[in-house]
C-alpha cells in the first residue's frame, strides 16, 4: 500500500485509518455505556461470549492502530531475528 | 501467509480446549473471600481514566518485553481506585488475554515465538493451575482468607527472592563476559536425559525430553494459580532448565498467558464481573506499551531481559513482605494500630507501582541509549564518507 506510506516507509496514512477506527470504536463503546455494562454484567454464555469478542475486536483495531503508530514514531526492530 | 494462517488456526484450538477444561479458569490470582465477591461497577472521570492508561501502558511495556509483569499491579492499581476485588481480578483477566495475542503476534514477526514450546508448556502449566487451585481451597477451608493470602504472600516472596537473586546473578555474569546467551550447566545436563518421547524445539533450538517439559509447565500454572504471575517462574524455567534463549522463552511465554488468560476471562465473564470500560482504557495503554516492549527485545542482548526480569521480581518480593504483617494480625500472630496496617498496605502499593516503573524505565532508557549509539554511528559513517 504505496499510498499509505510516506517516502520515508512510515505506515502514516494506516495509522490515521485505523486511529479512526479505534476512536470510533471507544467512542461507540462509552456513548452506550450505559446499555452496554447493563447487558455485560448480566453474565450467561451469550453474554460472556460477547465481552471477549468485544476485548478482542478492541484488540484487533487498536492493536493494529498501535502496530502503525509505533512504526510512523520510528520505533523499528534493529532486525528480524531480533538480535 | 503460511505460518499466520497456521498460528491462527493453532490458536483457536487451543482456545477451544482451555474453554472446555473446566476449573482452570478459577486461576484468579488472588483468593477472595466471600465479601470481596461484590459485583459493583464505580463511575470512571479523567483521573482514573489516566491512571489506568499510565498502569495499562507501562504493564504493556513489561509484557512485552519479558513476556509476563503488569498483572501483579493493575489488581490493587484497580482496587485503589475503590474497584470491588473480584471486578479488578476478573478486569485485570480479560485485559491480559489481547495483550498476550497481540504482543505473541509482535515477536512472531520476529521470529522470537516458539509456538510447539508455548502449547506444550501450556497445557501442562493448566493442570498445573489445577493444582494450584486445590492446595488454595484446603489452605481457604483452613485458615480462611486471612490464612490463604498469608500463603499467597509468602511464596510471593520466597520463590521471588531466590529466583530474582538467582536470575541477576546470572544477567550480571553474562554482562562481565559479554555474552548474548550462555546455556546454564543445569540445562547441559538436562539435554543428555534421553526418556522418548524426545520433542526438538526449532525456535529455540533445543532437543529435550517431553518429560522435562512437564514439571516447567506445572510450575508456571502452580504460581499463576498463586499469584496470577506465572511467567515469573515459567520463563526462568524454560531459559535454567530447558536451554531455551531468554528472548524467545520471554516470547513462547506470550502463548501461556493467552491461553490461561482467554480461560480465566470466560469464567469471569459467565458471572458477569467483567468492566469492559476498564478493559478498553488498560488495552488503550498496554496494547501500545507491548509493541514498545517488543520491539525492545531487539534492541538489547539477552541478558538485558535477565536483568529486568530480576529487578521487578526482587523489587515486588519487597513490596509483598510489607503486605506479611496485616495477614499475621488477621490470624492472631501480630498485634498492630489500623494506621500501621494502613501504611503497610500503602508501601507495598506503592513499591509494586515502582516495580511496574522501575521496569519500563529501564527498557526504555535501552532503546533510547542504543538507537542514540546508532544515530552516532551513523552520523560518524556520514562524516568519514563526506
Amino acid at each position: 500500500m504505496a499510498s499509505n506510506t510516506n517516502k520515508n516507509g512510515k505506515p502514516i496514512g494506516k495509522a490515521i485509518i485505523w486511529g479512526i477506527l479505534t476512536i470510533a470504536a471507544y467512542f461507540t463503546l462509552f456513548y452506550n455505556e450505559k446499555t452496554v455494562m447493563d447487558h455485560f454484567s448480566q453474565g450467561g454464555g451469550i453474554y460472556a461470549a460477547a465481552v471477549l469478542i468485544t476485548s478482542l475486536c478492541f484488540s484487533l483495531v487498536h492493536g493494529s492502530f498501535a502496530n502503525y503508530l509505533v512504526d510512523s514514531l520510528g520505533i523499528k526492530p534493529l532486525n528480524k531475528e531480533g538480535h | 501467509m503460511k505460518n499466520k494462517k497456521n498460528l491462527l488456526v493453532i490458536l483457536l484450538l487451543v482456545a477451544l480446549v482451555v474453554l472446555a477444561i473446566p476449573g482452570v479458569s478459577e486461576a484468579t490470582g488472588e483468593m477472595l473471600s466471600e465479601k470481596d465477591s461484590v459485583k459493583d461497577f464505580i463511575s470512571l472521570n479523567t483521573n482514573s481514566v489516566f491512571f489506568l492508561f499510565i498502569l495499562g501502558f507501562l504493564a504493556g511495556v513489561l509484557s512485552g518485553f519479558i513476556g509476563s509483569g503488569g498483572a501483579f499491579v493493575l489488581t490493587p492499581g484497580m482496587m485503589a481506585l475503590g474497584v470491588p476485588a473480584a471486578v479488578a481480578v476478573a478486569t485485570n483477566m480479560c485485559h491480559k488475554f489481547p495483550k498476550a495475542l497481540v504482543g505473541a503476534y509482535k515477536r512472531f514477526k520476529y521470529g522470537q515465538v516458539d509456538i510447539k514450546l508455548g502449547l506444550i508448556n501450556g497445557i501442562s502449566a493448566c493442570v498445573g493451575v489445577q493444582i494450584g487451585i486445590q492446595i488454595q481451597k484446603i489452605i481457604m477451608e483452613k485458615w480462611g482468607a486471612a490464612g490463604s493470602n498469608l500463603y499467597v504472600s509468602l511464596v510471593f516472596v520466597s520463590v521471588l527472592t531466590v529466583l530474582g537473586i538467582y536470575v541477576l546473578s546470572d544477567a550480571r555474569k553474562s554482562m562481565r563476559s559479554g555474552e548474548g546467551n550462555s546455556v546454564s550447566s543445569l540445562a547441559e545436563r538436562i539435554k543428555k536425559i534421553n526418556i522418548p518421547p524426545m520433542i526438538y524445539f526449532k525456535t529455540a533450538n533445543v532437543r529435550i525430553s517431553f518429560w522435562v517439559t512437564v514439571p516447567v509447565g506445572l510450575a508456571t500454572g502452580l504460581l499463576a494459580a498463586t499469584i496470577a504471575v506465572g511467567g515469573f517462574v515459567g520463563v526462568p524455567g524454560m531459559v535454567y532448565v530447558m536451554g531455551v534463549p531468554a528472548i524467545v522463552a520471554s516470547a513462547s511465554e506470550l502463548i501461556i498467558a493467552f491461553t490461561m488468560g482467554l480461560s480465566g476471562s470466560f469464567t469471569w465473564a459467565l458471572s458477569g464481573f467483567i468492566d469492559i470500560r476498564m478493559v478498553v482504557i488498560i488495552m488503550a495503554g498496554s496494547l501500545i506499551g507491548v509493541q514498545i516492549g517488543a520491539v525492545g527485545t531487539t534492541y538489547v542482548k539477552d541478558y538485558m531481559i535477565k536483568y529486568v526480569m530480576s529487578s521487578v521480581m526482587l523489587i515486588v518480593a519487597v513490596s509483598r513482605s510489607f503486605a506479611i504483617p496485616p495477614y499475621l494480625q488477621d490470624l492472631g500472630f501480630m498485634h498492630m494500630t489500623e494506621s500501621t496496617v494502613n501504611l503497610l498496605k500503602n508501601v507495598s502499593f506503592v513499591l509494586l507501582c515502582l516495580a511496574l516503573a522501575a521496569g519500563g524505565l529501564i527498557i526504555l532508557g535501552s532503546m533510547f541509549k542504543k538507537r542514540r549509539e546508532i544515530k552516532a554511528a551513523e552520523q560518524a559513517q556520514v562524516m568519514q564518507h563526506s
